[in-house]
């Protein structure tokens, strides 16, 4: 009972909790109303049992509910404790079992339900069926289309792999052209053909492009594999569209369809020919270099460490006789080496064994038939990975023949010297002959020249045969016997070869001797003219043609015998030659004479007389040496005489010839000049008996000589004359020529200046002369090089050096010319092109200035014109204005607006004053022009000066001094006088101004004189000239350059339009053809010149 | 008397309106052209001038050429002034015959106006007589 006590409010208040949950559970998720929730059919399952639970209580348990409650609820702590007291009515009960009853029938019973309110609900659910449809049909495109989409970028990736890979996938079907059904992109690479052109063999069968030589080994693999079922790999070639041979390796296998059919091949090809090449080419090159070493002329062995042989190659078992078997595993140094080489061959082997890995030697190699090879060997050994001996490795270069070449030069050599030192001809044919019979065994020679007399060639040595053969082989008889004859070659004109002599009928007249005579070869002897002066025969014991070495012997030695013979015929051409030497005494055009002093008589003049002299000999031995000495000219008369008669008292005199020029009177008068040279011919006791000479006719070389010398003093007269200054330096730079110029310009005359440095006799700036000497060392032409100096009288003189090497003797010419004049008309030029173009400018703008100013200007003097009270119109309108005019004009006045406007006006007019000090420059002067009188203008511009207006304003003008000093001689000039005046007055005015600034800036000294401007007028040859000359403070050089400059100005900024000085320029140089400078230096004051020119010159 | 009718022929309006303002403060009757075809329009219409003071670089027919034509449409009534601010300016030789001379041509920019009015005053008597 207490059990039950306890129990029962727990499970009162469960039911309650469970029902709460219950309700509100429900009614949350039919708010979500989802048919495939689960949850909620779970709950309403077990909310259906709980109902019928809660059915069956009420229905049975009712009267035990009501028998335990006994009375009402006591209180709320009682309804706490005991929830049991609680009176749930019946209908409480009964209505939750209905509304739950409801829902699980519109739950679980759709039909009925739908049955039931068909109306009301049909729409509705007709839309949620709707709804349901369309969502799973959606939901399941989605799926299929991920799925597809899976599925496609997968064989995307697929495709892009394979067509990546170097070669191609495919699938074809299994028949003789494999015919492809699908092929990769590869295909083009591998193949050469688009995918396209090979499947369904569209342009091509695949089978088609594997080699000819593979197709049916490709056939075969494939069908083998198919039998046992499984897959196949091979490397065959395949041809591309190129025509280019690929090595490629194919994988594939056979597919087959689900019922087990086969359906295709599949696999992939790729180009492997690069490894396969390379792989090739490495067996190759293995196999060449074994080829190689077995098929080289030069000898290969390898020994073990024993000295056993373990290879040797062809060329030294053919050289040495000996077989392959015979010597592998065998020792070396028996088989090979000579006895007396071996200590020197082992003992090389066992160094390289042990240390070195190279070595070289020159041995003798025995044959099988004990011959001996000579062979320079070169031997290395091979060592194993560890560095221990492997093999020796030697390889030998047979030098047999070399060293017989070599022999053969040294014989060669020795007859050459033979030759060389005169030795007779049969000797040296001799030799020869025995140095050919020493080179080839079994041989003799014999040489045959040509003798004219008998008219065939005639044995001229054969040293190796018997004396009985030689005879027969140089007899008439057999000489003239049929066939080939000895010498044959001279004959034929060219080699000759027979084989066998026994087969020549003519031959075998020799006997028994000619056993000895079966190969034979005749070579000529031909001289460099091609002559054939005689033939070598050679003879060999053995029949057949000569090898070519011997062929080559054989050549080399009829090319001796034709250097021995040609020198014999240059050594008789010599003797000949020597007899014709005795006819040059006759045959020279000197005169040689011989004069016998005891009886003072020529007794030899030779046949040139008559050339040189115009005497016959015999006329000139008429005349004899006295006479002879006596038709010299008088001028050298005396030296001659004198000489000659030194000559006789001197006792052994001078050691060599005696040459003396002088002039003779020939034959017929007039004079020539003669060069003698004569020695004196002493007899025993020392005394002069005879004088030997020779005579030259030497006029022309005389004759050139003055030439020369008339034309070097005329050179100098000409250097002397140019202006230029003239200094030739020798390569130490000095002076070797001063010309006159030179002597003038520096006062130091040429014999001074020789031979001095040029620095010191011709000063120069320390920077020019540097440059001199630079070009003087490095032989470079100087150019145009500008210097001035400032000194004297003249003011700043301009020179131009120039320097020009001499190549042959080095050193050079300096020239230095006064250049004044042209840098001056230089700086004209310049001056000029300067103030055109402004003056072009001007022109072009004046118009476009001149009357927006006009406007300006007019309208400032209307203005001032307009509020004037002069004017009645004036008075009228300010009347009807209602203002008082003077009032208003007061005002101006105090606001200084009639100020302003005066300024308008005098801006204005400053501004009309450039334009036209611009446009003077382009308009034509000499319009104007007039004779006028310098004072009078001079005058006129110091009383301008004195009033004008600006001048004033800065500077008293009385304080300066101005100074006329005119030259009463200078007539009346043509000029433009308005402008002249302009450009005095200009020059006085900037000097005034200059004097004043330098005043006002307190730079001027006050102990300097007082200022002063001198107007100055002198006559030139052909000019008036016009000084204007302050003391003023002068300019630098670098504003002396520029004054003339347009707009060039050191006045204050808007003081001066930087134009007075340029028009003034302009005015003087244009205008009247006359030149304005300037001279000037700072503290110096400032000369201007105008030089205009005079009547005659207008 | 009859006050001295100008004509001043200029395409700069600045100078124009200077001079028209500078000549009627001396008394004339001023007129204005800033062609010379509107010059000669005016006198074919009949206006009647004593004095032209004529610019020289103009717009179309240029001043020589507007004198020239200006005389002969007035039959030989106008006394002619000139103007000009072209540096180059020459007088040709047919107007030196019309009796221009040297003392006729005034250069642009004037400074003051006054000689050209004295020159206009002249030129008027000139023609009167």
């Amino acid at each position: 009972m207490l059990v039950f006590e306890y129990l029962t409010p727990l499970i009162s208040w469960a039911i309650i909790a469970l029902w709460t949950f219950i309700f509100v559970f429900y009614v949350g998720q039919m708010r979500r109303r989802r048919r495939e929730n689960r949850l909620l059919f779970i709950l309403l399952l077990v909310l259906s049992i709980d109902a019928f639970r809660t059915l069956f209580e009420s229905a049975v348990f009712g009267a035990w509910y009501a028998s335990v409650m006994g009375a009402a609820p006591a209180g709320l702590r009682d309804f706490i404790e005991r929830p049991e007291v609680l009176f749930i009515p019946r209908w409480v009960n009964f209505m939750a079992a209905a509304i739950i009853i409801t829902l699980l029938v519109r739950r679980w019973l759709p039909e009925e339900s739908r049955e039931r309110s068909r109306h009301v609900q049909r729409a509705g659910e007709l839309e949620a069926l709707v709804q349901q449809r369309t969502r799973e049909l959606s939901e399941d495109i989605a799926r299929r289309e991920a799925a597809e989409s899976a599925l496609r970028s997968s064989e995307r990736r697929l495709a892009t792999l394979m067509s990546n890979l170097p070669g191609m996938s495919y699938r074809c079907a299994n028949d003789r052209d494999f015919t492809m059904e699908y092929v990769s992109e590869g295909c083009t690479a591998l193949t050469g053909y688009l995918p396209a052109d090979v499947i369904n063999n569209k342009k091509v069968a695949y089978a088609d492009l594997i080699h000819p030589d593979d197709r049916d080994a490709v056939w075969d693999t494939v069908q083998q594999a198919l039998d046992i079922d499984s897959p196949f790999q091979m490397m065959y070639r395949l041809r591309t569209a190129s025509g280019v041979v690929r090595w490629v390796w194919e994988q594939g296998r056979a597919v087959y369809d689900d019922t087990g059919t086969f359906t295709a091949l599949e696999g992939f090809i790729t180009d492997i020919s690069e490894q396969v090449e390379a792989r090739l080419a490495l067996e190759h090159e293995s196999a060449f270099n074994a080829k190689l070493i077995q098929t080289s002329p030069v000898y290969y062995v390898a020994l073990d460490s024993d000295g056993n042989i373990i290879m040797m190659n062809t060329a030294m078992l053919d050289a040495t006789g000996r077989s392959q078997e015979e010597v592998l595993e065998k020792d070396y140094m028996r088989l090979f080496v000579p006895r007396e080489h071996r200590a020197e061959v082992g003992a090389i082997f066992q160094r390289l064994i042990k240390r070195d890995d190279q070595a070289y030697l020159e041995s003798d190699v025995l044959t099988r038939e004990g011959r001996r090879l000579q062979v320079e060997w070169h031997g290395r050994t091979v060592r194993k990975p560890d560095g221990s001996f492997d093999f020796f490795f030697g390889m030998g270069i047979d030098v047999t023949e070399r060293r017989r070449l070599e022999r053969f030069k040294v014989g060669q050599t020795a007859i050459l010297e033979r030759i060389a030192s005169g030795e007779s001809l049969p000797e040296v044919i001799d030799a020869v002959i025995r140095l050919l019979e020493s080179q080839s065994a079994g041989v003799t020679g014999a040489v045959y020249l040509y003798d004219g007399a008998s008219g065939r060639p005639r044995l001229a040595g054969a040293p190796g045969l018997p004396e009985a053969v030689t005879e027969r082989l140089d007899s008439e008889d057999f000489a003239r016997g049929p066939g080939r004859r000895p010498g044959a070659a001279v004959a034929a004109g060219t080699q000759v070869v027979v084989p066998d002599l026994s087969e020549e009928p003519g031959w075998a007249a020799l006997g028994p001797a000619g056993a000895d005579f079966r190969g034979y070869w005749s070579l000529p002897i031909q001289s460099g003219d091609g002559e054939v002066l005689g033939a070598l025969d050679v003879h060999a014991a053995t029949p057949g043609p000569p090898g070519p070495e011997e062929l080559s012997l054989a050549e080399a030695c009829a090319h001796m015998l034709r250097i021995a013979l040609e020198g014999q015929r240059a050594t008789r051409a010599l003797r000949a030659s020597e007899a014709r030497f005795r006819n040059v005494l006759e045959q020279t055009r000197d005169l040689l004479y011989r004069i016998d002093l005891r009886e003072m008589r020529y007794d030899f003049v030779s046949g040139a007389a008559l050339d040189v002299t115009g005497f016959t000999p015999e006329e000139l031995r008429a005349i004899g040496p006295r006479e002879a000495i006596e038709r010299t000219h008088p001028e050298e008369r005396a030296a001659v005489r004198g000489q000659f008669r030194r000559s006789l008292v001197e006792e052994s005199g001078e050691a060599g010839p005696l040459e003396v020029e002088y002039r003779w009177e020939v034959k017929g008068g007039g004079y020539r000049w003669i060069s003698e040279s004569r020695s004196i011919i002493r007899d025993e006791d020392g005394r002069a008996a005879a004088i030997v000479g020779s005579v030259r006719d030497v006029t022309p070389r005389k004759e050139a000589e003055a030439a020369m010398t008339r034309l070097r003093r005329y050179l100098r007269s000409i250097i002397d004359a140019m202006p230029s200054v003239l200094i030739g330096v020798d390569a130490g730079g000095a002076v070797t020529h001063w010309n006159a110029a030179a002597s003038a310009e520096t006062g130091c005359a040429a014999e001074e200046a020789l031979g001095k440095p040029f620095a010191s006799v011709y000063p120069l700036e320390a920077e020019v002369e540097a440059e001199v000497r630079a070009a003087l060392a490095s032989r470079e032409i100087l150019e145009s090089r500008r210097f001035s100096r400032h000194e004297g009288p003249d003011g700043t003189q301009h020179f131009e050096l120039m320097f020009y090497p001499l190549a042959e003797e080095g050193g050079g010419v300096i020239r230095v010319d006064d250049v004044t004049a042209r840098v001056e008309f230089e700086e004209t030029m310049v001056q000029t092109e300067k103030m055109m173009s402004v003056g072009g400018l001007a022109a072009g703008m004046a118009h476009e200035i001149n009357n927006p100013l006009g406007g300006i200007l007019q309208s400032c003097q209307n203005i001032e014109r307009r509020i004037s009270p002069e004017l009645a119109r004036n008075r009228a309108a300010a009347e009807a204005a209602g203002i008082d005019l003077a009032g208003m004009n007061a005002y101006l006045e105090a606001r200084g607006v009639r100020e302003f406007l005066r300024g308008i006006r005098a801006d204005g007019a400053r501004a009309a004053k450039i334009v036209a000090d611009m446009l003077s420059y382009s308009r034509r002067g000499g319009t104007m022009q007039g004779p006028a009188r310098i004072e009078e203008m001079a005058g006129m511009v110091v009383r301008l000066a004195m009033n004008d207006y600006d001048l004033k304003r800065q500077y008293d003008f009385k304080r300066i001094q101005i100074l006329q000093d005119l030259d009463p001689s200078l007539p009346e000039i043509r000029c433009d006088k308005i402008k002249i005046e302009q450009v005095l007055l200009n020059l006085v005015k900037n000097a005034a101004q200059a004097i004043a600034e330098q005043e006002a800036s307190g730079t001027r000294d006050p102990a300097q004189e007082r200022p002063c401007i001198t107007l100055r007028t002198r006559r030139e040859s052909g000019h008036a000239r016009i000084e204007v000359e302050d003391n003023g403070p002068g300019m630098e050089e670098s504003v002396r350059r520029r004054v003339f400059d347009p707009f060039f100005t050191t006045k204050e900024v808007g003081t001066g339009t930087g134009l007075g000085l340029s028009v003034s320029y302009f005015i003087i140089t244009k205008q009247h053809k006359g030149t304005l400078a300037v001279e000037s230096a700072p503290g110096q004051g400032t000369r201007f010149i105008i030089r205009l020119p005079l009547e005659a010159a207008s | 008397m009859r006050a001295v009718a100008v004509l001043v022929v200029d395409d700069e309006p600045g100078v124009r309106e200077g001079l028209r303002a500078f000549f009627e403060d001396e008394g004339f009757a001023v007129t204005l052209a800033d062609s010379g075809e509107a010059a000669l329009a005016l006198v074919q219409e009949g206006a009647r001038f004593d004095v032209c003071v004529m610019d020289i670089r103009l717009p179309e027919m240029d001043g020589n050429d507007a004198i020239r034509a200006l005389h002969a449409a007035s039959g030989g009534e106008i006394a002619f002034l000139i103007h000009t601010g072209s540096a180059e300016y020459a007088l040709p030789e047919d107007l030196a015959a019309l009796g221009l001379s040297g003392a006729d041509i005034f250069w642009k920019p004037l400074t003051d106006m006054t000689p050209l009015a004295e020159a206009v005053l002249a030129a008027s008597r000139r023609g009167a007589e």
